[in-house]
């Protein structure tokens, strides 16, 4: 029997079906955003490239400069430009290469993102023009992508070869320039409103070179490495983070204006984590907050001054964006709970890092790890914000009850000594109070977070004072728990959870006991939720019924 | 790709509009001009910009030259395809920003064309009409140009249609390289008089006999903030020349052909 021989069969790029590239780029790079974060990237990295050769020559600003117009003709453009190291021939070529480098460590840039070079960017115009000049070569070039004419063409019969060689698809041009200059422009030219030709999309960054249009401000804060303002104090701490997470802040500048992230003033009390996996420190965050009130931070940001993109926290490297705010917190912690505060997550370890389109982290047991932790951070923080709302809750119902008696303590008629609010303040004071000094192991949660509040230093000013207070003028006797309270006394005095039978009051009003009361309540959350509350809306609307069956 | 005439006398010229915007001593500026593809003027000047307005004929220039300024973070950028006076006679009235720097750095341009003269001259008015509007503030006007011309009779007919016939003794006694000179300074003089402006000239340079460059520095009232004492405009015919010889190290200061 004849047996088989080995025959030599080679493979050239008209061995690979042109839809390699929009597979490659439209599957990962799906939004406008990804395609802007892959431009400023590729311009971030020019500079730590230049910063790695520099000389003693006067440096120019650190910025990448992004400008847009619309033509009369409804030509729109957006140039993206900056002055790194710029690119020689054999770096330009590479854009329209994939992953081919011969340094291992290239096949990923700087910023940890896959390299896929200009086809990252395709859809994203009709043309695509980079003109670069590497730093001490007196030549200047140009690669010139007809995305359109490439997509006319690209369909399951044309191959690799057939688009890369084919000097209509793209082009290499050639000028002397002089030898200082270092630069690299990107200019994304879109003919016309997104546009499908031969089932792939083109022009798809149009409606974003329209310069009224505010959107691309609002794409570069979600996706973009914006540098937090370096003016000191707090912001100080955050450019500490950069320096260790390597991450060198560079300028975004829109239309003429300096995109920089600043905190509202409100947001003052500033920590900082450590995220760890076994001994080492994967991650550093920082968070702030407001010390003096709960809530959605939101409230107090300004879009326009100060570009955050919302609340909450923002995982990121090298201070590119990763994914959403909040990522991997759904079903972990309290939806809503991490908008109470503004902060980031910079990744330090190597082997965590973002999926091909930067909306994930790309899968693996470093991933899972650190996800773990990450979550356990949340949770942290949750908790955090839980104590800070004992606390001030704490605080203001003993300073209520303080002031109210005070106000008593002058009060000079009688219908003022005898106003059921003002009793009922000092009731809930001394009731706080009982709790907190009680010996033993706390009885229920209600009085087990009271007691953790009451050891914060915040309250502790506070306790001290009140219970003087209360003692001199008598309350604390008079509110003790184990006496009945007066008929006319509106005040609290029970603890969450003891049961009290359902009694009919006068005249047929029926009474029903604290937990049924709770548990009826607990059962009507859906119905919000199904009038289009949000979690954070249905929790503030659970709080004005607490404030209302406390007063 | 179009030439472009570069020269360390051109950059020189940059250095003298730096140096006249320094003196405006009123912070970020709004420039007009016609950068090359390389966009040198705009580079220059970069450190005293805000605001650029490139006008320029032809499309792929223009399109290189918006590529060259990319990197430089200006709040306004304009991009006009346009002939310059074309421009100046009909969209710049209507353009909410003013020049503070203005550089017709015409390619072998200036006053060229024997017919129609109406265009480069209804853009030169237009041009001081609206700075007249802005009142006790400096502004400045680089012109480039070359003697490559029809002959001294193609100024003097351009002359003859705005300017009295008294001043024109000089430029009908001039001749050769001198007679462009003398039309631009006349028309230039005879501008700032109809709208009653106080003018200098900053420097005009003369490079191998060929290149002429006047960079004209001109208000309408008195700018207190701008160190450049300004002076009627009949003065404009005074101004020296600075002529860069190659064959000398130190340019040489000449009076210009006068009236008197």
């Amino acid at each position: 029997m004849e047996k088989f021989a080995p025959i030599n069969v080679e493979f050239s790029l008209r061995d690979v079906g042109s839809k390699v590239f929009d597979q490659l780029t439209a599957d990962i790079y799906t939004g406008a955003g990804s395609i802007v974060r892959e431009l400023v990237k590729n311009a971030y990295d020019g500079y730590l490239a230049l910063d790695a050769e520099a000389s003693d020559d006067e440096s120019p600003p650190r910025e990448i400069v992004i400008s847009r117009e619309r033509d009369k003709d409804g030509v729109g453009r957006i140039l993206l430009a900056d002055r790194g190291i710029g690119q020689d021939l054999g770096k330009i070529k590479g854009n329209v290469q994939i992953s081919i480098s011969t340094k291992p460590e290239e096949l990923e840039d700087p910023t940890g993102f896959r390299g896929l070079g200009s086809w990252a960017v395709l859809g994203g115009g009709s043309k695509i023009i980079i003109t670069s000049s590497k730093k001490g070569t007196a030549d200047e070039y140009r690669l010139e992508i007809n995305v359109r004419k490439i997509y006319e063409i690209c369909d399951t019969t044309t191959t690799a070869h057939d688009i890369l060689n084919n000097t209509k698809c793209i082009s290499f041009l050639k000028r002397p320039c002089g030898k200082d200059d270092h630069f690299t422009t990107v200019e994304v030219i879109c003919d016309g409103p997104p546009e499908i030709v031969n089932e792939h999309e083109l022009n798809r960054l149009y409606p974003y070179t329209d310069p009224h249009n505010p959107d691309l401000r609002d794409l570069l804060v979600r996706h973009c490495p914006i540098p937090f303002s370096s003016e000191g104090g707090v912001y100080e701490k955050i450019h500490e983070i950069y320096r260790q997470g390597r991450y060198v802040p560079t300028g975004i500048v829109l239309d003429g204006d300096k995109l920089e992230r600043r905190l509202p003033a409100e947001l003052s009390a500033f920590s900082k984590h450590e995220i760890r996996l076994g001994k080492h420190i994967a991650a550093i965050a920082w968070v702030v907050e407001n010390p003096d009130k709960t809530g959605e931070a939101g409230r107090w940001i300004d879009e326009q001054k100060h570009f955050l993109g919302g609340p909450s926290i923002q995982v990121v490297k090298y201070n590119v964006p990763i994914g959403r705010k909040g990522l991997f917190s759904d079903d972990i912690v309290r939806a809503g709970i991490l908008d109470w505060f503004v902060g980031e997550v910079h990744i330090l370890a190597v082997d965590v890092r973002p999926s091909a389109n930067g909306e994930e982290l790309r899968a693996g047991t470093a991933r899972d790890t650190f996800v773990e932790e990450l979550q356990e951070f949340y949770r942290k923080l949750e908790k955090s914000a839980e104590s800070k709302s004992e606390v001030l809750s704490l605080r203001k119902k003993l300073h209520q009850g303080m002031e109210a008696a005070a106000q008593l303590a002058n009060a000079t008629h009688e219908k003022e000594r005898d106003d059921p609010h003002t009793l009922a303040k000092i009731a809930t004071a001394v009731g706080l109070i009982e709790q907190i000094d009680k010996k033993g192991k706390p009885k229920t949660e209600s009085e087990r977070k009271v007691r953790e509040a009451a050891q914060q230093p915040q309250v502790m000013r506070f306790l001290k004072q009140t219970r003087d207070t209360l003692k001199e003028g008598g309350w604390a006797e008079r509110y003790k728990k184990s006496d009945k309270p007066a008929e006319d006394d509106k005040s609290r005095g029970k603890s969450a959870g003891k049961r009290q039978p359902a009694t009919a009051g006068e005249g047929g009003a029926r009474m029903i006991a604290v937990d049924e009361f709770q548990a009826r309540i607990g059962r009507a959350i859906p119905r919000f939720e199904q009038l289009g509350l949000t979690p954070v809306q249905v929790e503030g609307v659970l709080k004005i019924i607490r404030d209302l069956l406390n007063a | 790709m179009a030439k472009h005439q570069e020269s360390a006398a051109k950059q020189a010229i940059r250095g003298l509009l730096l140096d006249a915007s320094e003196s405006l001593q009123r912070g970020k500026l709004t420039y007009l001009g016609l950068p090359s593809e390389k966009a040198l003027d705009v580079r220059t000047l970069e450190p005293v910009l805000e605001n650029v307005i490139c006008v320029e004929e032809n499309k792929t220039i223009l399109d290189e030259a918006r590529r060259s300024i990319a990197p430089m973070p200006f709040k306004v950028r304009r991009f006009e395809n346009f002939r310059m006076w074309e421009y100046l006679r009909d969209k710049y009235p209507a353009e909410p920003l003013v020049a503070d720097i203005a550089f017709l750095d015409f390619y072998g341009g200036g006053i060229v064309h024997e017919d129609p003269f109406a265009l480069e001259i209804a853009g030169l008015r237009s041009f001081f009409a609206k700075h007249a509007n802005s009142q006790n503030k400096t502004f400045i006007l680089g012109w480039t140009y070359m003697p490559r011309d029809k002959g001294p009779g193609v100024y003097l007919r351009a002359c003859e249609k705005i300017i009295p016939s008294g001043e024109l003794d000089l430029l009908r006694r001039s001749s050769g390289m001198w007679a462009r000179s003398v039309a631009i300074r006349l028309l230039l003089r005879q501008s700032c008089d109809e709208h009653r402006m106080l003018a200098k000239i900053f420097h005009h340079a003369v490079f191998k006999n060929v290149m002429n460059a006047i960079v004209l520095v001109f208000s309408k009232g008195f700018d207190s903030k701008c160190k450049i004492s300004l002076e009627d405009p009949k003065a404009l015919l005074d101004a020296p020349v600075c002529v860069y010889d190659p064959k000398s190290t130190v340019p040489k200061m000449l009076p210009f052909p006068s009236l008197k």
